[in-house]
């Protein structure tokens, strides 16, 4: 379980949240939903340990983020690999730091996204970089999978492999999957809670089928008057 | 054994207004009322159909223990899950969904101003013409 | 389920050294360059002005793991790959180290395949040399009394780097405290970690107060050798201890403040 209680944090001057309190359970997937600039991003930093809340606490099943490091796979929106490596030699990399890194799901999974792992990270195209740094974090058997964007600017077969690799290696019951994007409509179908942000605060979280058969509206929909009220 | 046919399952088949695991439910009692699934036919597992269907495994698993509790089918550890279903059952759900369907057919048309005249008229009309059609195709 | 320190360490020690290979690469095939002329060119006066290239050769391979410290820093921020750094289960203990060792390897492998070329060019020379050292301090000199002073200089010369490494990862980490001016913050926290270490320089020298000068040459030569291997001593034991400090800090830093 993850708990955020009360963490605000700030950039300078821009708040990028502000006293938010949001759990996410384990052996769920949550969607975190909003706009750009929302504090999605922010979030899932505080959890990896990449940041520190001004105020309040982040914790992981009861412990501080920078204790739990090991416990958490992170796949940032930005290209974080170095490009010199080969996909090898970057899995290589991070299997050295990870006692959960499976070699048999690496292979299953380099055949499955049709990645040569003797490709050169700075050379290939952005969706194979999208499903490299997918494979670095779902070979591990981790408990915490956080994705931040995992699906923007990539084109709708990657995107259909990247939610069917997710699917296929989720473990239910103990692993907690947090998946930020400001398209939901992806991947309304694969998120059993869900999180909306909005400048900082939230604005709605819940059960995604509870949702849709109290407000009889799909989760871009619900989204969509969370932020026409808030306005 | 009817691997492939027990689904048509993809993510943009559901209805996302409307709870998931219950379309899930819908599906396959529609497809034991067709008849494209029998006594004993074992169906996808959890993973593969959340996978097929690019569903959240825990909503599958929800929506599978449900169709368990209302015995529809039957999960053998180690085996999988088959239909298992009971004649009177079978007709039971047959006889709901017929219902559920029918209803919302009527409440529609009321809602849209019909009498309950026009509706028997319309409906009648309806099953005139499916007729002709099929009688159609086969000449 | 963390894997050993030592396997973790390993893995980041490698990739850094893999980030060096071109620098490591220049300076060991220039010196092989340097090698092979002499070897072609044996006996002629055109060997021995090859001793310019070495002389130059040596300064490159002691400047270069000093400028390679902003490329191993720096450099993970500007490609983004501090998000990778920062997300593994690796504290600055082993992040900083894995890449000052790197470092110090670069400047082990580097200074150590020029010396050889050095030594190559001189031996020829050798019997003037040892001729000329005599008639300049009239007395008797083996040249293996010299060995405990070049080891040593090569000892400070360590220290040094270790010195400049930790003054320039603390700078580089400290600019990264804040939003803007990254470039001009590095350049004035560099500048005044290294003011102090020339305040450190004139410890050392009190140290062994010595008024007079450092004299190697003269009929006391023996004992200015002395005097100037006790300074050298004295100085590596104060700046390593002064590096030393400044990487903890660094470490700290990494560990307790840096975000993203």
């Amino acid at each position: 379980m993850i708990e955020f209680k009360g963490v605000s944090k700030n950039f300078g001057r821009t708040r990028a949240l502000d006293a938010v309190d949001i759990t996410f359970a384990t052996g769920k997937i949550t969607g975190l939903f909003g706009p750009n600039g929302a504090g999605k991003s922010t979030s899932l930093k505080l959890i990896t340990g990449l940041n520190r809340p001004d105020r309040g606490e982040v914790l992981l099943d009861g412990r501080n983020p920078m204790d739990s490091k090991v416990d958490i796979a992170y796949l940032p929106e930005i290209d974080h690999l170095y490009p010199w490596m080969t996909i090898r030699q970057a899995a290589s990399f991070v299997s050295d730091f990870y006692g959960d890194w499976d070699g048999e799901r690496y292979k299953d999974l380099l055949g499955f996204l049709g990645l040569d792992d003797e490709m050169k990270i700075g050379k290939i195209s952005k969706g194979q970089r999208a499903k490299t740094k997918l494979l670095l974090c779902t070979t591990r058997r981790s408990r915490y999978l956080l994705l931040d964007e995992p699906l923007s600017g990539i084109d709708i077969l990657t995107r259909e492999q990247i939610i069917q690799t997710l699917i296929r290696d989720f473990r239910e019951g103990e692993q907690s999957i947090i998946i930020s994007t400001h398209e939901i409509s992806e991947i309304e179908g694969l998120v059993d809670e869900v999180v909306f942000l909005d400048r900082g605060r939230v604005r709605l979280q819940g059960d995604a089928e509870q949702l849709r058969e109290e407000r009889g509206m799909s989760l871009v929909e619900i989204m969509k008057e969370a932020f026409r009220d808030a306005n | 054994m009817h691997y492939g046919k027990d689904i048509g399952g993809d993510a943009m088949d559901f209805d996302l207004a409307r709870p998931i695991y219950q379309q899930i439910i819908d599906e396959y009692k529609k497809k034991l009322i067709r008849g494209e699934l029998r006594q004993g036919d074992k169906i996808l597992s959890q993973r593969e159909y959340a996978e097929k269907a690019r569903t959240n495994p825990n909503t599958v698993q929800r929506a599978y223990r449900e169709m368990e509790n209302m015995k529809l089918v039957e999960t053998v550890r180690g085996q999988g899950t088959f239909v298992c279903i009971a004649p009177e059952q079978l007709e039971l759900i047959r006889n709901e969904m017929a219902g559920s369907v029918i209803e919302l057919c009527v409440s529609e048309m009321k809602a849209l101003g019909f009498t309950e005249q026009e509706i028997r008229v319309r409906l009648e009309q309806v099953l005139v013409n499916a007729k002709e059609v099929i009688t159609d195709d086969r000449v | 389920m963390q894997t050993s320190s030592w396997r973790r360490f390993s893995a980041l020690y490698s990739k850094e050294l893999r980030e060096l290979r071109p620098e490591i690469v220049i300076v060991v095939a220039a010196a092989v360059l340097i090698c092979v002329t002499m070897f072609v060119k044996s006996g002629t006066s055109e060997r021995d002005l090859l001793v310019l290239p070495i002389v130059l050769l040596m300064g490159l391979a002691g400047f270069l793991p000093f400028v390679a410290t902003f490329k191993l820093l720096g450099r993970e921020w500007s490609s983004n790959t501090i998000y990778l750094i920062m997300s593994l289960p690796a504290s600055g203990e082993l992040i900083l180290g894995a890449k000052l060792a790197a470092l110090i390897s670069q400047y082990l492998l580097g200074t150590l395949v020029v010396i050889a070329s050095a030594v190559v060019w001189l031996y020829p020379h050798l019997p003037e040399l040892v001729r000329s050292l005599n008639s300049m301090t009239g007395i008797d000199m083996q040249l293996a009394q010299f060995i405990p002073g070049i080891a040593i200089a090569y000892l400070l010369s360590l220290t040094w780097l270790f010195y400049l490494i930790s003054a320039s990862f603390l700078s580089q980490l400290i600019s990264k405290l804040f939003t803007r001016f990254n470039g001009a913050i590095t350049l004035i926290a560099f500048v005044i970690i290294l003011m102090l270490g020339s305040w450190l320089m004139e410890i050392s020298r009190s140290f062994i107060n010595t008024s007079s000068s450092i004299n190697i040459v003269g009929t006391d030569v023996v004992s200015g050798l002395q005097q100037a291997i006790l300074f050298m001593g004295i100085n590596s034991a104060i700046y390593f201890i002064a590096a030393g400090l400044i990487m903890m800090i660094s470490i700290l830093v990494y560990n307790y403040r840096i975000e993203l």
